[in-house]
């Protein structure tokens, strides 16, 4: 064990030819990944998000773009098979990845993308002004730590919101992943092609775009984080099952053996470092103290944590028995205390989908590929395509490591143990976005074993013309699986400005009345505005019946806000012209209901007339 | 055969312990000047873009950067990472406190971030010696 320990961490590159042809060769491995990112980002310069279709951000990227993209992959598998390549430049070619895959969008953009993004400001803002959370508000709120701690920030750096923070989170966040993705990989393997290769398939298929500033993104570096220093010192291989199954746990290998006809079975993964006891009690500690941190701040992370150990336990793959009871007691002792005001009047929200794992599912997959234009419903495809080949791609690695007699019990577990967070609940239809990206570090890894399944198999000129190709072909269904719905996910500055607007005009108490969920308003006032989505707002071409629905509910004024994402957003999943808008806008002004009292070209503001006066 | 194998992997695992890279150390040292300097300019009230980036490095990089050493990981790439992760968590943590006492005072955060951010080990090696004397097998 400790023999593939050394080998695989402190494995000293082979070095071939001259020193200054070493030097040469690094020296231009290290340039072009910077030059290919320049020019990556120098043919966007003329790209225009407010021309994306139904088919997102793809619409408007050059092909220019794409042949980077080609170009930097191409680099990167040249000089991961040249022996003389110093680590650096692979390190430059998968940042330069990440700098195009997931910062372009920050460059084309003005303002942060996402209409959530904009929430999550709001209960920043929140805090930041009261120094209390508001459960009431919002279920998230129940768990503030994250919104407490741009709270801080914001103090700290002497900013008067979290809006500057936002726009370049997602490139952050990944730059951030990419060190525990790479060593999450080496504690699977010991064989560099593969970790390298995995970092670099994680970040060209990671479509699910939570890297936005959101709690969930700070969760998964504390995941990460959990899961190496987990794998890496309390991994254990050799541990025996209880007496009762042992002979089950025999025969099962015995089945295997047969079926797969491998004489026999060894565990796979790199080697497990040997520590001190002392060391032991700090890794612990700081186990825990991840652990901690993601309990107060995110509902979800905690689960996919404890699932995580809980399965490593059960397959006796590591040494940390009791954890999963302390994290258990922990979790439950949060949400039981922290979290009361959330879970005192839902209930079944919480629980109302234990065990109906197809009807979770139902809710994940099959809702979304029901509705909507034609365009969305091929993101929506594009999505389950790229996920349901990578999850064959990982199975097809983990058989043909079982075909030369390696077990990955604990890379399988890694994989599949966030699938059980779908026999819980559906999580707002978000559960199997989630599952994903937390198996994502897993599957990349057994994906990559299915071309290189040992350190033996060479990785030869066709394995490595199949890896240029096939990343040749993850960037444009990248860009649309990430992207493909950035017609209505993309914020403009108009829309932000819009927002801000909202809160100089309307007094505090007001009631302030959307049209469609997909709305990037609460920036602030929370606690001091009465918001709302107004609903039954069919036919849209009534603006009685609208008015009806949004009409003072006893508040100090009410005020009907209209924007251009919540417009997109309608006109896409129900199928609308995409100008319905501006008729809409003037069915409401001609009503003499609705007094216009702001506009610019992405936001109108209506002050809705007060019962008496309408009629 | 497999004594001498048996041997030079023990020596193999020490060398592993003794060769906690240094990274995190660096960053430490680097991380313990930035946050001394933010403290500076959050206590005199400086506003500008220096104190907003010199911020956001001590809320990544700062806290973990001293407490990862006590872990010894045994490379770069994890080191980084996980003070990364680290450092999260106590933001996190300590964000959570201050909300507790309904106080999330910058002054207080950038002075407990940066007292955090310099503990660290007084001599990195110390565990590695322990190995040595036959106790860490």
């Amino acid at each position: 064990v400790t023999t593939a320990a050394t080998t695989s961490l402190d494995e000293p590159q082979i070095i071939a030819g001259s020193t200054a042809a070493r030097v040469a060769h690094n020296v231009f491995g290290g340039v072009v990944p910077l030059l290919l990112t320049a020019i990556g980002y120098w043919s966007v310069r003329n790209a225009n998000v407010d021309h994306a279709g139904g088919l997102g951000l793809i619409q408007v990227l050059p092909t220019v773009f794409f042949g980077v993209t080609f170009a930097l992959a191409l680099s990167f598998v040249s000089y991961l098979r040249a022996q003389r390549t110093h680590t650096v430049v692979l390190i430059l070619h998968v940042v330069a990845l990440i700098f195009l895959f997931d910062g372009v969008v920050s460059w084309i953009e003005e303002a942060p993308r996402f209409p959530v993004t904009y929430v999550h400001i709001g209960f920043i803002e929140y805090i930041q002004r009261t120094n209390h959370t508001l459960p009431s508000l919002d279920a998230r709120m129940s768990w503030p730590a994250f919104f407490a701690m741009g709270a801080m920030l914001d103090k700290v750096a002497g900013i008067g919101n979290a809006y500057s923070m936002t726009l370049w989170a997602p490139l952050l966040f990944n730059l951030i992943y990419a060190p525990l993705v790479f060593s999450l990989a080496r504690t699977i393997t010991s064989d560099q092609r593969v970790v390298w290769l995995s970092t670099w398939l994680y970040f060209s298929i990671s479509w699910v775009g939570q890297d936005y500033y959101s709690p969930q993104a700070v969760n998964f570096i504390l995941f990460l984080s959990f899961m190496t220093i987990l794998l890496t010192f309390f991994r254990s291989d050799r541990a025996a099952f209880p007496r009762g199954l042992r002979g089950l746990s025999s025969r099962i290998s015995s089945l295997v053996q047969w079926v797969l006809r491998v004489p026999s079975l060894r565990p796979g993964g790199n080697g497990i470092f040997p520590t001190t006891t002392s060391q032991r009690a700090v890794l612990v500690v700081a186990l825990f103290v991840l652990f901690a941190a993601s309990v107060v701040s995110h509902q979800l992370t905690p689960f996919f944590m404890l699932f995580e150990v809980t399965a490593l336990v059960i397959m006796r793959r590591t040494a940390l028995r009791g954890f999963p009871l302390l994290m258990f007691v922990v979790v439950f002792g949060y949400i039981s205390y922290g979290a009361i005001g959330f879970w005192s009047g839902h209930l079944s929200d919480m629980f109302g989908g234990l065990g109906q794992v197809s009807s979770v599912a139902s809710q994940n997959v099959g809702a979304k590929v029901q509705q909507g234009h034609s365009n969305h419903v091929i993101v929506i495809y594009g999505r389950l395509a790229l996920t349901a080949a990578l999850w064959i791609v990982a199975i097809t690695g983990l058989l043909r490591r079982l075909r030369r007699g390696l077990t990955d019990i604990f890379v399988m577990v890694g994989f599949l143990a966030p699938f059980l967070v779908l026999g819980g609940q559906s999580y707002g239809g978000e559960a199997i976005l989630r599952v994903f990206l937390f198996s994502l570090p897993f599957a990349a890894v057994l994906a990559v074993l299915a071309l290189l399944p040992t350190d033996a198999v060479k990785f030869n000129r066709t394995r490595a013309v199949v890896v240029v190709l096939v990343a040749a072909l993850l960037a444009p269904v990248f860009m649309l699986a990430r992207f493909g719905n950035e017609q209505f996910e993309y914020v403009s500055k108009d829309e932000y400005a819009g927002a801000q607007k909202l809160y100089q005009i309307a007094p505090v108490g007001s009631e302030l009345v959307g049209i469609d969920q997909n709305i990037a308003w609460g920036i602030a006032g929370s606690g001091q505005y009465d918001f709302s989505i107004a609903s039954n707002l069919e036919p849209f071409n009534d603006p009685n019946r609208i008015y009806q629905s949004v009409a003072s509910h006893g508040t100090v004024s009410t005020y009907l806000y209209i924007s251009r994402t919540q417009l997109e957003n309608i006109a896409v999943t129900d199928g609308r012209p995409a100008d319905w808008g501006v008729a809409f806008e003037q069915q409401l002004e001609a009503s003499g209901r609705f007094l216009l009292v702001y506009q610019n070209p992405d936001v109108a503001i209506f002050r809705v007339a007060s019962p008496q006066k309408a009629a | 055969v497999s004594s001498s194998l048996s041997h030079v992997n023990q020596v193999r695992s020490n060398q592993i312990r003794l060769r906690v890279p240094k990274v995190a150390n660096v960053i430490n040292l680097v991380m313990i000047l930035v946050s001394l300097a933010l403290v500076a300019l959050v206590l005199s009230d400086y506003k500008g873009v220096i104190r907003q980036w010199l911020s956001v490095a001590v809320f990544v990089l700062g806290p973990g950067s001293g407490l990862v050493q006590f872990l010894r990981l045994p490379d770069g790439a994890m080191q980084v990472g996980v003070l990364i992760g680290i450092s999260a968590a106590i933001d996190l943590l300590l964000a959570q406190g201050l909300l507790g006492i309904h106080n999330i005072s910058g002054d207080a955060a950038a002075c407990l971030l940066a007292g955090i951010t310099c503990i660290r080990p007084l001599k990195l090696n110390a565990g590695a010696s322990a190995l040595n004397n036959g106790s860490g097998k």
